[in-house]
């Protein structure tokens, strides 16, 4: 892969210097308040839209810190945030 | 009290011609090959503080403040100060001791020994890195120092680009020090062909005034 | 020998011999030679004999455009002569000849090309079935071209990462105004261009160009300036071999003499893109197109203007474009009779071309075409006709220059998600929709006239520089608009073929494929191009698209009666251009991490194993099942370097909270001087990590976790707590401080020996100690019981590791102590019944199935505990594995690791296995079905083999020593 990632610290970077992270899906629920569905969905489940999402990504190489990005993933690239769509 | 040797993780093939013994460790001073228009020294001995705390952007450390934007270094009288992310930074003493209060609310750690830290002197520096890591080091010609955070054959690394009136530059390189012989055996390798020799402390320390 | 047609544009040295061997005899060539126009000089011309029919195959193109020049050199075969600067010493052979290229015995394959079609492998040679066999090793045999070198062969092969904000591909005149325009802006430029100079096609051109000057003088004019721009890298002898997502290029540079490199493999990260790959000429089909004396027109010409040798004595020109005319003139100048020359176009030539001719004598023919060569070792006789074949004369000719005009060099912008259609105009494919920061500029758009030319380059340029953030729109839209205007005055091309079937008409020299073949092969149903291409392997040799790339989809149009607007381009894939493999290996440095006691372990002779990054002890001596070193801990006491292990401090308002989330154990009530034993579970409740942890004081606590696990952590914990705005911070010392672990019967007295005297009375029964020893060295005492009931693991700065280790040992000697290494230690754990994580574990193990749910604090709830929720949903769950120990009922047979358990169906396998000198039994532990895991229970293990056995064995709860 030749992609690259930008990070909000170091900048455009190959994407070989990051781990993926996964889509955005919002903070951890309580153990107590969530069905054994809920919590399977949260750990398993993706939206997998075919299009922009928003990502974390982990700048393991570099300095180390997690961030989040907006990715299309058909065109494999970074791409500017998705209106509406906020986390 | 020091009653023990401290060892550095960096051994060069040539042994060097004046030793000095600080603070338990063995500094090389001088070596044959320190007249090269290239060189490599070991600076794995000075002392490295990791910084934390909320708010201590553009705190006064010493004679150098510590930056406001993460990724950025501040240069001053031999004392160079990183923020490296939000909340943390990183100091280097190149020159000698200095004088200076912890802020308020940080909290310190010393991290001399988890780096292996050396030093690249000359125009061609930037040309040996070139055949071992992608990382740009580019200095633009407006600035005087810059930092930057990536990798070098594969390990986590952070590089200081210093640059100097005579257009040669300096490159400050900090791998994690157990990789730190591997990554010195590949930048030994890929200078030879520029005639890179290792050097002694106080060739750095002369170049380092020159900065400053 | 070194006689040299004297010339302004001469690229060679004749003062300067160069001395080479051809099949073992000596020849000379001159500096600045190729391997080809060294060998042309000395009066060879038949090259090689080609793949399939062993036809004689010659001097075609001085590009790589084709596999006629390949031969062995220096003992590495399929290497292009004619790209390939001559070195004094090299050993060339040719190669796929049985005899010499003049005189092969295999040329008898072109007697029976009529059993060798397109796909003849799918069909003949299967009947009688069990002749196949024999047939497909004849044919395997037969095929390829070069011998590889079986010992190998030795080279220096480097890296280059570059990082700039334009990169160039293509050093001609485009290209150079390209780099100018981005390198007055101070921005970044890396050109790169194939050839060993820049200047593309102006380099050989000697008439007056638009600036007054001849146009090799203009070309060199252009170069040195950007050779000598401190903004401008340029690198020659250097072939793009990939274009990648986000502008990742990647490229070959061969090493010149006196290089330190032969081969080096370059990969660029480059802002935005030009590419000004100029053009390639389009090879004229006609029978016998590929006998040796045919040759391109820019080859011809440049044999003669860059390398000083005529490249015949009486020539034919059959050619389609004012460039060759042009050509024709200068040969004839230099010497070259040239009896005829036929141009296949009716009308369009520039007049003052067509009067020059007339001037020296050199009939031209308007509207004719070579049909046939003929001679069989080189063309003796040329036939020409008109375009419809209707009339046709005979010349004597040595020489055939042939082209049918030019083609784009489209190879790397076919690699991106450029669209292109067909320009009826020039018939060249154009890029109508590049991707953004990607540029095309150049002949290859179509441009012939120079001004133009560098125009195009030079607004390419701009484009490319307006992305990295300049206003540049006050000076791109006025070229833009002149370019525009002068659109319509490119030079028309006419691509043609007298007709005829086309037997020896060859689309494709590397795999002898003909237009007759393509015919045949879409009769049989493989009519798209990538079918094609793909049965009857024309495009499919060294060249790739080269000179098929551009004939073949040309030929199937024709053949289906398309048009030629249904064109498309056949896909290429990197690497463009045949890459050796050490090349892609390049110099690989490796990272290889020691701990600081690296040189002390070498020096009790450690054998060392690679565990993840580090270089770890296995054993020391002889004995690689470490028995002495084992019965040593037992009896006396044992020192191991376990430095590797991770090893962080936390701090901060949040630690204890952030630590509550990571580990199963309810970490609030550590008090300093209490060690910790906790794990760490993944989402699906299963154990990822282990380790000690302490509280230090306040809100400062230091862990440790596994070696495997060190590097993971910090991403780990992040990830984790990525959304709360928590105050803490973790620095990771797994390198700032090296670990030694002490254990034996005889540790305490050791320890006692180094420490400082004042430790106090409950000194050594806390689990946690900081302390300083005797000399000086400050250290952190963990009280462990991983491989021995007395045990401590020391840690200190790892620039005082060594010194500990040599305080400890030192103390020790009055008790014997040893070092031991990881197989010691992996026994001498499993004799204690611990687990390793990832040999005793899986990823689907959950803490509750390896016996460790004791760590699991149930009551401590709301810190939203990573693997919680997994453990309640999966704590009863019926078919779960679990980990048992088990003994060998005959402890003389040890299983292997990783044997499976069965009954009548597999039932789980063993983890880990040893002998264990003290109990003298053999022991593991294994994860089986729930089940089968009470204490007592019979095992079978399978152990495979001729006799398929199964070994007995029982399982045993709890620790074996």
């Amino acid at each position: 892969m030749s992609a690259t990632i930008t990070c909000p610290i170091c900048g455009r970077r190959s994407i070989y210097e990051f781990r993926f992270g996964g889509e955005n899906r919002g903070p951890r629920p309580f153990d107590d308040q969530a069905t054994a569905q809920q919590w399977y969905a949260y750990v398993h489940l993706r939206t997998n839209a075919a299009g922009p999402q928003q990502e974390w990504w982990y700048h393991r190489d570099g300095c180390g810190t997690w961030f989040t990005t907006w990715r299309d993933v058909t065109l494999d690239c970074e791409v500017e945030a998705k209106e509406g769509k906020n986390e | 009290m020091q009653g023990y040797k401290k060892q550095s993780p960096i051994r060069f093939p040539d042994s060097p011609l004046k030793t000095e013994r600080r603070q338990g460790w063995e500094v090389a001073l001088t070596y044959a090959g320190d007249d090269a228009s290239l060189v490599i020294i070991d600076l794995s001995h000075i002392t490295k503080w990791e910084l934390y705390g909320r708010g201590l952007e553009g705190q006064q450390v010493g004679p150098a403040a510590i930056p406001h934007i993460a990724g950025q270094v501040n240069l001053s009288a031999g004392l160079a100060v990183c923020l490296c992310r939000p909340s943390v930074a990183l100091i280097w003493q190149l020159a000698d001791e200095f004088s200076w209060t912890l802020p308020v609310g940080v909290k310190l750690t010393e991290i001399t020994d988890n780096y292996a830290l050396v030093a690249l002197i000359g125009a061609d520096g930037p040309r040996v890195m070139e055949k071992i890591a992608d990382l740009d080091l580019f200095l633009p010609a407006e600035q005087t120092v810059r930092f930057v955070q990536g990798p070098i054959l594969d390990g986590a690394s952070q590089v200081m680009i210093l640059s100097s009136p005579d257009s040669s530059t300096g490159l400050l390189l900090a791998v994690c020090r157990g990789a730190g012989q591997s990554i010195v055996d590949a930048i030994l390798d890929a200078g030879g062909e520029f005639g890179l020799q290792p050097a002694g402390e106080q060739v750095f320390k002369t170049w380092l005034r020159g900065q400053v | 020998m070194n006689d040299r047609l004297p010339g302004p544009a001469l690229r060679v040295n004749p003062e300067k011999t160069i001395h080479f061997s051809y099949r073992g005899r000596p020849m000379q060539g001159v500096a600045g030679d190729t391997v080809a126009t060294a060998l042309y000089a000395s009066g060879v011309r038949i090259f090689s004999r080609s793949f399939k029919y062993h036809r004689a195959r010659g001097l075609y193109s001085l590009d790589g455009q084709s596999s006629t020049c390949m031969m062995e050199i220096d003992g590495i075969p399929n290497i292009k002569a004619e790209i390939t600067s001559l070195r004094e010493g090299m050993a060339v052979r040719p190669q796929n000849v049985l005899g010499s290229p003049q005189r092969d015995l295999l040329a008898v394959a072109q007697w029976l090309d009529w059993a060798m079609p397109p796909g003849f492998y799918y069909k003949l040679f299967h009947k009688p079935w069990f002749l196949w066999p024999i047939f497909s090793k004849m044919i395997r045999r037969a095929a390829g071209l070069g011998r590889l070198n079986e010992e190998g062969h030795p080279g220096n092969f480097e890296n280059l990462f570059l990082n700039c904000d334009v990169c160039i591909v293509g050093g001609g005149p485009a290209g150079l105004q390209a780099a100018l325009a981005v390198a007055e802006l101070d921005l970044r430029v890396v050109l790169l261009e194939t050839r060993s100079h820049l200047g593309g096609f102006y380099d050989w051109r000697v008439v007056r160009s638009a600036w007054g000057q001849p146009f090799w003088a203009r070309g060199r004019e252009l170069e040195n300036t950007v050779v000598q721009h401190p903004a401008i890298r340029v690198f020659k002898q250097t072939h793009l071999t990939g274009i990648f997502a986000d502008n990742l290029l990647s490229a070959v540079q061969t090493g010149q003499p006196g290089e330190v490199f032969d081969e080096r493999y370059m990969e660029i990260r480059a802002g935005s893109v030009v590419v000004a790959t100029g053009s390639a000429e389009r090879p004229l089909v006609f029978e016998n197109n590929d006998r040796p004396g045919i040759m391109q027109c820019g080859c011809a010409h440049r044999l003669a203007r860059t390398y000083g040798l005529l490249p015949g004595n009486r020539a034919v020109l059959s050619v389609g474009h004012d460039l060759m005319l042009e050509a024709a003139i200068d040969l004839a100048d230099m010497g070259l009779e040239i009896a005829v020359v036929a141009d296949a176009r009716s009308t369009g030539q520039d007049e003052s071309l067509v009067d020059a001719l007339a001037q020296r004598n050199i009939p031209l023919l308007k509207g004719w075409l070579a049909a046939e060569a003929r001679g069989k070792k080189g063309v003796k006789r040329v036939l020409l006709t008109n375009r419809m074949r209707e009339e046709s004369r005979l010349f004597q000719c040595d020489l055939l220059i042939a082209s049918a005009g030019r083609a784009p060099v489209l190879d790397p912008l076919l690699m991106t998600r450029t669209r292109f259609e067909l320009d009826r105009q020039t018939g060249f494919m154009l890029p109508v929709q590049l991707p953004s920061r990607l540029y095309a500029a150049g002949r290859m758009l179509g441009w012939d006239d120079a001004q133009a030319i560098e125009d195009s380059g030079r607004l390419a340029g701009l484009k490319a520089a307006a992305d990295c953030g300049f206003a540049l729109s006050d000076f791109i839209k006025p070229l833009e608009k002149s370019l525009q205007g002068r659109f319509q005055f490119r030079a028309r091309q006419m691509m043609s073929r007298a007709p005829g079937p086309g037997h020896k008409s060859f689309i494709c020299f590397d795999e002898d494929v003909s237009v007759a073949d393509i015919h045949r092969v879409v009769a049989e149903g493989f009519d798209s191009v990538e079918l094609c291409k793909r049965y009857s392997t024309a495009g499919m040799g060294p060249s790739q698209s080269g000179i098929p790339g551009q004939n073949l989809p040309l030929a199937l149009a024709e053949c289906r009666g398309h048009t030629l607007e249904s064109l498309r381009p056949a896909k290429v894939r990197s690497p463009l251009r045949p890459t050796l493999l050490g090349t892609l290996a390049g110099k690989h440095y490796q990272l290889v991490k020691q701990t600081p006691l690296r040189k002390i372990q070498q020096q009790l002779g450690a054998s060392f194993v690679r565990a993840g990054q580090w270089e770890r002890v296995q054993y020391f001596g002889n004995d690689p099942t470490a028995r002495e070193e084992i019965a040593n801990v037992h009896a006396n006491v044992g020192l191991m370097d376990v430095s590797t292990l991770g090893k962080f401090r936390i701090v901060g308002k949040d630690a204890l909270a952030v630590l509550q989330r990571m580990y199963v154990s309810d970490l609030s009530r550590l008090i300093p001087g209490q060690l910790k034993y906790s794990a760490m579970c993944n989402e699906d409740g299963c154990l990822i990590d282990d380790g000690m942890i302490t509280c230090r004081g306040g809100d400062d606590y230091y862990f440790t976790t596994t070696s495997a696990r060190a590097r993971d952590t910090m991403e780990w914990f992040g990830y984790h707590s990525r959304f709360e705005d928590w105050d803490y911070h973790i620095v990771n010392l797994t390198d700032g401080w090296g670990a030694v672990s002490l254990a034996g019967p005889a540790a305490r007295q050791v320890l006692s020996r180094v420490v400082k005297d004042d430790v106090g009375n409950d000194f050594y029964s806390k689990g946690y100690v900081e302390t300083q020893l005797k000399n000086g060295i400050a250290v952190r005492l963990l009280r462990v019981g991983f491989v021995a009931d007395q045990g401590w693991e020391i840690h200190a700065p790892a620039s005082a590791t060594a010194a500990v280790w040599n305080a400890l040992w030192d103390a020790g000697q009055d008790f014997g102590i040893q070092p031991f290494g990881l197989e010691a230690q992996n026994v001498l754990r499993l004799e204690r019944g611990h687990i390793i994580i990832g040999e005793d574990t899986e990823l689907r193990t959950t803490l509750l199935d390896l016996g460790l749910g004791f760590l699991w604090d149930r009551n401590k709830k709301g810190f939203k505990t990573v693997g919680v929720a997994a453990l309640h949903q999966t704590e009863n769950q019926p078919d779960r594995m679990k980990l048992i120990g088990f003994k060998m009922n005959d402890p003389s047979q040890t299983p292997p690791g990783g044997a499976i358990i069965v009954d009548t169906q597999v039932r789980g396998y063993v983890t880990s296995v040893r002998y264990s000198q003290a109990l003298k039994q053999s022991i593991g532990l294994a994860l089986v079905e729930a089940p089968l895991a009470r204490d007592g229970t019979l095992l079978e293990i399978f152990i495979g083999g001729p006799d398929r056995r199964r070994l007995g064995a029982k399982v045993q709860r709890g620790p074996f020593y």
